[in-house]
């Protein structure tokens, strides 16, 4: 399953499904959760969305996680039943008809988490260290990050993270939001699952340049 | 050590004879923690050892094995190797200890006493500036007897005997059964680097080695094979000059098979420098240094700050020293320094210009083709512009600032060394190791704090040097900003080490004053993001810079969001 978190998307989403028409899903459906948008047109847009046909099964729905990536990520994982799920934001557009594939070869044995790409640990804050601290119970983690968090899993890693309580830790601001990307490799990590990127390691001048084989992703300001 | 280590799993290639398996699992002694012996494939059935049936190449043998194996660190052994008692300990004790480590070999020697051939190394053209050639070398780059902090790192070593971290085995996909050996096993040690895992060699374990000589050379096809597989994604450890002579990697100064870190695009591949002869930093006229030193009340610290950047100076750099008016004996120190060094250039602005504006007069009397704006209240460490230079060989860089003791946020040295690495480090601990632990990394960031920043001579020009509304403090906030929109990256260079004290100047004057200067200047470059961005569009400063600790007036930041 692809599961789109968007959040105030109207300049994102349109540019996204376009692209999952053009390149395809893999046959896997579609979900789309909104983390709590409030601008009209972007609401307008997925009721928009929701009521179109498409080349492939596609459903919206609503997070109770306002605003955050992983809290919608969590909520499809216990609310919507698939083999593994790729885990992504509105910002993203797939460039290759492969592009589903490519997660799904890496997802190889001892694999739980497929990331586009990974970073070399930094943190923006010593909150964010503190909070990976607190709510993992540690004081080491893995030397990447999930950039994004955009990644591949199983279904079957996700469960061993639910059952050991890990998926119930949840942002609730933007600092621990951007945290996630260092919390989601620990985790799977902890729970003795490998993390195997699709490409390698993000380069921001790369990305601007569009020079990464299987995705592209926007930054730009959300009302 | 730790009696209650995690659960190792040993493979052993089951490809040998009988007897020398078993000597060689014996020699694994005991271990203070679970454990457990798999033989991957081949005929032998030895007890207590699990056999694995399984076939094909060496590294396919041992991936089915690996999938059979319930440790969390993996142990692939050749059968002809033997382990000192407790080797094998003090490997998971290294995995234990930093979970970034993804895999520790031991030291190998050979039967003559002699260090076994173990590490990797790439070689590249001078001139041409590509890889070219593959070699292996015993393990050797600056271990210290005394140095116990971490195991060294390297990028690769042969897996004759190697520990691995499960998820960091799994994460690089596990053995390439389609490599011979040697190649999967440097295969195997560069994909873990590439995902950041460190890969490093403790010193503190030895295994005794006879594997063959005629298996350590190498021949010329199957180093392109490597190199063709790894192209342009780490670089070269070193160079072979046009009379076959090779020598260390000129940017890398201290050793070759240092860490590579830095998997991105790597310049000398992508953006190979003109053909001809290769020089040392600091020697060509095209890579000067002018360093830019603005005092104001600086007599406390300015002393150590001066005489360590000129024992660090390079023949054609400068140090261009820029008082804005002080009340100290500053001034009269920096006169008594004018014809004391060519290098040295001395200007007495006579009033308080702000710093800004101090800087960019010491800017426009420099002549150098990287500009360091540098605080008075520092200390330089040997070897900093060479190595911060280095890094601008991307040009896709347009800054490069240094850990610290006393920075804020990303540049503390703290978040670049390893966590056991203490806290209470004295500056001589932090150069140590950020020089050999730390060679050639860098870390990506939105803000270089202004203690010392180096920027190239063309893009300071480009996208316009400091702005003068900016009296005091923020500086470093616009001009990191300014940078990244004209799409240029900024690095802390986790190798280079400054020592800062923080704020002498400011304390030089009353909190009152300091404070209206910081005042006015959050202001004034508030109201210039606003005037960028629109009122209402201006990003989070999360998101410009990754920090929470910009505090303009609020009715002036009010129309900013």
């Amino acid at each position: 399953m692809i599961v789109v978190a968007t959040h105030n998307g109207k300049d994102h989403l349109p540019v996204l499904l376009e692209s999952l028409e053009r390149h395809g899903v893999g046959g896997h459906d579609v979900l789309i959760l909104d983390t709590g948008s409030t601008c009209r047109a972007s609401l307008e847009l997925l009721r928009e969305v929701e009521s179109r046909k498409w080349p492939f099964r596609l459903e919206v729905g609503k997070t109770p996680y306002q605003a955050y990536d992983s809290g919608a990520y969590v909520h499809a994982f216990r609310n919507w039943d698939a083999e593994g799920y790729l885990f992504m934001q509105d910002s993203v557009k797939p460039k290759r008809d492969d592009w589903v594939s490519a997660f799904e070869s890496k997802a190889t044995y001892g694999v739980g988490c497929v990331p586009w790409l990974i970073f070399p640990m930094q943190w923006n804050s010593q909150e964010q260290v503190d909070w990976l601290i607190s709510t993992c119970g540690v004081n080491d983690w893995p030397p990447h990050g999930v950039f994004g968090p955009i990644f591949y899993a199983p279904r079957s890693a996700m469960e061993s993270l639910d059952a050991k309580g890990f998926l119930d830790i949840l942002p609730s601001d933007k600092t621990q939001q951007m945290a996630m990307e260092r919390i989601w490799p620990t985790v799977f990590t902890l729970s003795g699952f490998a993390v195997r990127p699709v490409e390698t390691v993000f380069d921001e001048t790369l990305l601007r340049q569009d020079e990464y084989t299987h995705m592209t992703k926007k930054f730009a300001l959300r009302a | 050590m730790s009696d209650a280590l995690s659960k190792v799993s040993v493979i052993i290639d089951g490809e040998a004879p009988s007897d020398q398996i078993r000597e060689c699992i014996s020699s694994l002694g005991t271990y203070p923690g679970q454990f457990e012996v798999l033989v991957a494939g081949g005929p032998a059935q030895l007890e207590p050892a699990q056999h694995v049936l399984c076939e094909g190449s060496v590294g396919e043998r041992w991936n089915e094995a690996a999938k059979k194996a319930k440790g969390d660190y993996l142990f692939f052994l050749k059968p002809w190797v033997l382990l000192n008692p407790g080797a094998l300990a003090i490997l998971a004790e290294s995995l234990e200890r930093e979970m970034e480590i993804g895999a520790c070999a031991p030291l190998l020697v050979q039967h003559d006493g002699s260090q076994a051939p173990q590490e990797f190394i790439l070689l590249e053209d001078e001139c041409k500036r590509r890889p070219i050639d593959v070699l292996l070398r015993p393990v050797k780059f600056g271990y210290r007897p005394d140095w116990q902090v971490s195991p060294v790192n390297g990028v690769a070593y042969l897996a004759d005997a190697i520990l691995v971290r499960k998820v960091a085995f799994w994460g690089a996909g596990g053995w390439d059964g389609c490599l011979e050996n040697h190649w999967m096993d440097l295969t195997l040690g560069l994909s873990i680097s590439e995902l950041q895992w460190r890969v490093t060699c403790d010193y503190r374990a030895v295994g005794l080695t006879a594997d063959p000589a005629s298996d350590l050379a190498f021949d010329v096809n199957q180093s392109i094979k490597l190199v063709d597989r790894w192209y342009g994604r780490f670089l070269p450890h070193g160079l072979r000059t046009s009379d076959g002579v090779i020598r260390h990697h000129p940017w890398i100064p201290i050793h070759i098979g240092a860490v590579l870190a830095n998997y991105q695009r790597t310049p000398s591949i992508h953006n190979p420098r003109p053909s001809g002869t290769c020089h040392r930093p600091g020697e060509i006229p095209g890579e000067r240094c002018s360093v830019v030193v603005v005092t104001y009340n600086s007599m406390s610290s300015l002393t150590a700050c001066v005489t360590s950047v000129i024992a660090n100076l390079g023949t054609f750099d400068e140090l261009i020293l820029v008082d804005n008016g002080s009340r100290d004996d500053t001034p009269n120190y920096l006169q008594s320094l004018e014809g004391t060094d060519p290098r040295i250039k001395i200007v007495l602005n006579g009033a308080n210009l702000g710093f800004s504006e101090g800087c960019n007069v010491g800017i426009r009397e420099s002549c150098g083709d990287y500009i360091v704006l540098l605080n008075p209240d520092t200390v330089v460490t040997e070897g900093w512009l060479g190595r911060m230079r280095a890094y601008f060989q991307d040009p896709s860089v347009g800054a490069v600032g240094p850990i610290s003791n006393g920075a804020y946020g990303m540049q503390s040295y703290s978040f670049h060394f390893p966590r056991n690495a203490g806290d209470e480090l004295s500056p001589g601990d932090i150069y140590d190791l950020a020089t050999k632990v730390n060679a050639r990394r860098s870390v990506d960031v939105r803000l270089l704090i202004g203690f010392c920043v180096m920027i190239p001579r063309t893009i300071l020009d480009e996208v316009g040097h400091l702005d003068p509304e900016l009296f005091l403090g923020f500086d470093d906030l616009d001009l990191s900003w300014r940078l990244r929109l004209a799409g240029y990256r900024l690095l802390i260079a986790s190798d280079v080490f400054v020592l800062h004290r923080v704020h002498v100047s400011f304390m030089s004057e009353p909190e009152s004053v300091t404070k209206e200067h910081e005042r006015r200047s959050a202001n004034a470059f508030a109201r210039k993001l606003i005037a960028h961005y629109g009122e209402g569009a201006v990003p989070d400063q999360m998101e410009i810079w990754g920090i929470d600790w910009f505090t303009p007036e609020v009715e002036v930041w009010a129309k900013a969001a």
